[in-house]
């Protein structure tokens, strides 16, 4: 085991012009941990990952793996393992072959790599399919045997790529849990690619939040939900997204549409205002709290859990989180959404009165977008 | 680090990760009315090769006998006809000589290819270098290029080489070939890269992943241009005219026209050599008859 070290990482593609996939990356991964890097589509997450894994050489900046600067050294020399998006088993081997082809590599004896094979299948459940070639496989099994694969070479960084993306929601649920369980019993340095949040907040120990190839924040999942630095990391992380209103705020107080809020410690400005959906409660639980009055346009029941969207006075603020993805609907607005739980009576049509939980606001400046010290829970303060 | 087993195997199955169903066997293909249409042209296909047989199965006479007819003396004259004309095929000819010299040439150049095509066709496809689209679209010019064409200049390289008249001049311009190389490239690109990825991470140099990793996954591809190139070779017959002069250098298919006098021709022996020079590549293809048709599906080229 061993701590990985990304020192002022910059990668560029060649182009014209070229294309900057990481600006000046600095991560340090504990020995043992297992660090989620996530973000949306071409923030650079993978090209971090595969920094690490010597599959692309960084432009500037080092790497280090324990106290071995790596960034020349091709792949074979890292001591590295890596699940891929797709599992890349090699089509022509067996599972057995699979898991045992890094270790010939790597010239163990063959008792010694035929009983790591095997302990490492039985760890993993797949020994029934120690035969098979992977187009036998399920999509499951393959994830198994890719991890098996990886680990069995008791590598010293364990790097995944959006491992459970080509799976269904059940089983990514399910192999979720399983990939915690095995890092943590094996406790091998881990860097686990995703763009998938409930992925990041379930399993790292900590979370890198990428944007355009440079780092947002670092830290615990609950922190970096609960304390988002900026307006980025407020809107990437959570789903549905955070809500944001446009206000301004002026001698501690703050004004987006019907709220007024009183601040302290921050200077005066046009600011946004953040809240979770959860923030949001039914009036009649939260007596004594500024109230929305929501204009309720789309009701989606969840069983568990109701989300609502529909419009609030004031001006919604958006966050380009993926550029990859298509622009809204001509005509599109973006909504306020609560979640309220349980089932509810709301209809769309109806306007509901909805009270917003202090504790749970959070505050941005309107321009860069940071969040803004001290502003963060702010004071309950009617007019 | 160590692995602590745990006994999950069972739970497996029943997390829905139960193995998929084994593979189908080949099916029996039901009868078809298009066999109606197959069955006369594949006799028709046949006919010529069933010819070739009866004729090295006669006497010289019989061969000048308008109309034709069948050879008489079914069985018994048609056996000693051919133990006749085989035996004379043979010994007229260093029959045995021609025979070697064809396998050399054919087992040296499909293994040529094999190896030089794949090399060429995977830095085509994988590695990074200045001018590699441009390479590559020259190589695919040169398929447009007839072979008539470039021979002279190839025989003038030949005889400054010194290796005219050798069976270095049929193996040297022969050892890698555009249309392998395209058809190779084309295979590696795809090959999902994180194969190649994965065997990198796991330890294999990049030579060592082309060998282990990829080529074992192109079994397909590399039977098309081992057999299409096979089949080239052996049955080439230009080059070897112009490359190759004395008897003892020669080729089978350069040795058989050695038997057509400018006068008279046997045809009967004529035949029976050329039943002996196709004779490895028809047990080849009964041996290996799936990849034959395979290979000329997959690469779109007609035999």
């Amino acid at each position: 085991m061993a701590q990985v070290i990304l020192d002022k990482v910059r990668k560029e593609f060649p182009g014209k012009p070229p294309m900057v996939a990481l600006e000046g990356l600095d991560l340090t991964i504990a020995d043992g941990e297992l660090l989620i890097l996530v973000g949306p589509s071409g923030c650079g997450k993978t090209t971090a990952l595969r920094c690490v894994a010597g599959l692309e050489q960084p432009t500037s900046g080092r790497v280090v793996i324990g106290e071995r600067e790596v960034h020349d050294l091709p792949s074979r020399k890292r001591d590295v393992a890596m699940v891929f998006q797709n599992y890349a088993l090699y089509p022509h081997l067996t599972v057995y072959g699979n898991l045992a082809f890094g270790l010939k590599e790597h010239h163990v004896p063959k008792a010694d790599a035929d009983r790591r094979v095997r302990d490492m299948a039985h760890v993993l459940g797949i020994e029934k399919l120690l035969d098979r070639r992977p187009a036998q496989l399920s999509g499951g099994q393959s994830q198994r045997v890719a991890m098996g694969r990886a680990l069995v070479r008791e590598p010293q960084v364990f790097l995944l790529d959006e491992p459970l993306s080509n799976l269904d929601a059940k089983l990514r649920g399910q192999m979720r849990g399983e990939i915690l369980e095995l890092q943590r019993r094996v406790g091998v340095t881990s860097l686990y690619v995703t763009h998938d949040q409930a992925e990041a907040m379930t399993l790292g120990d900590r979370i890198a939040v990428l944007n355009a190839g440079v780092l947002q924040q670092l830290g615990p999942p609950e922190e970096v939900f609960r304390r988002p630095r900026n307006l980025f990391v407020a809107a990437f992380m959570g789903t549905p997204s955070m809500n944001l209103l446009r206000g301004t705020l002026q001698d501690g107080v703050v004004r987006a549409g019907d709220l007024t809020l009183r601040v302290a410690g921050a200077a005066d400005g046009a600011v946004i205002v953040g809240f979770r959906p959860e923030a949001l409660l039914p009036a009649q639980q939260g007596a004594g709290l500024p109230q929305l009055q929501m204009s309720v346009e789309v009701v989606e029941e969840l069983g568990n859990e109701t989300l609502i969207y529909g419009d609030v006075p004031g001006e919604i603020a958006t966050v380009e989180i993926d550029s990859a993805l298509p622009a809204p609907l001509p005509g599109a607005r973006a909504r306020v959404c609560a979640r309220l739980s349980g089932f509810t009576d709301v209809r769309p049509g109806e306007t509901v009165p909805l009270a917003l939980r202090l504790d749970r606001v959070h505050l941005f400046a309107a321009a860069g977008g940071e969040a803004l010290a001290g502003a963060s829970p702010p004071a309950a303060g009617p007019d | 680090m160590s692995f602590v087993a745990a006994e999950r195997a069972d739970a497996l199955e029943g997390a829905g990760l139960a193995a998929l169903p084994e593979p189908a066997g080949h099916h029996r293909r039901h009868p078809s009315w298009w066999h109606l249409l197959l069955l006369p042209v594949a006799l028709l296909m046949i006919f010529p090769f069933v010819w070739l047989v009866i004729t090295s199965a006669s006497t010289l006479a019989e061969t000048r006998v308008f109309p034709p007819a069948l050879p008489a003396g079914f069985p018994l004259t048609w056996i000693q006809n051919m133990v006749h004309n085989y035996s004379a095929a043979w010994t007229q000819a260093p029959f045995g000589r021609w025979a070697l010299n064809t396998t050399i040439v054919t087992t040296v150049v499909v293994i040529g290819n094999l190896v030089f095509c794949s090399l060429a066709g995977y830095a085509l496809a994988r590695l990074r270098f200045f001018g590699r689209t441009a390479l590559f679209l020259v190589i695919l010019a040169t398929l447009m290029v007839p072979f008539q064409v470039v021979m002279i200049p190839v025989l003038l390289i030949c005889k400054q080489l010194g290796i005219v008249d050798t069976l270095t001049a049929l193996v040297a311009p022969n050892l890698v070939t555009p249309f392998g190389i395209f058809l190779l490239r084309q295979f590696f690109k795809t090959l999902p890269v994180e194969i190649e990825e994965a065997a990198r991470i796991d330890g294999a140099t990049r030579l060592g992943t082309l060998v282990k990793v990829l080529l074992p996954s192109m079994a397909a591809p590399l039977a098309t241009v081992g057999i299409m190139t096979m089949l080239w070779s052996w049955n080439d017959f230009l080059w070897p005219l112009i490359a190759i002069t004395s008897q003892d250098n020669m080729t089978l298919q350069l040795g058989l026209s050695s038997f057509v006098g400018s006068h008279t021709t046997n045809w009967p022996v004529l035949m029976a050599g050329t039943v002996m020079t196709q004779v490895p590549m028809l047990l080849i293809f009964l041996v290996a008859q799936r990849w034959f048709v395979q290979s000329f599906a997959s690469s779109g080229v007609k035999g």
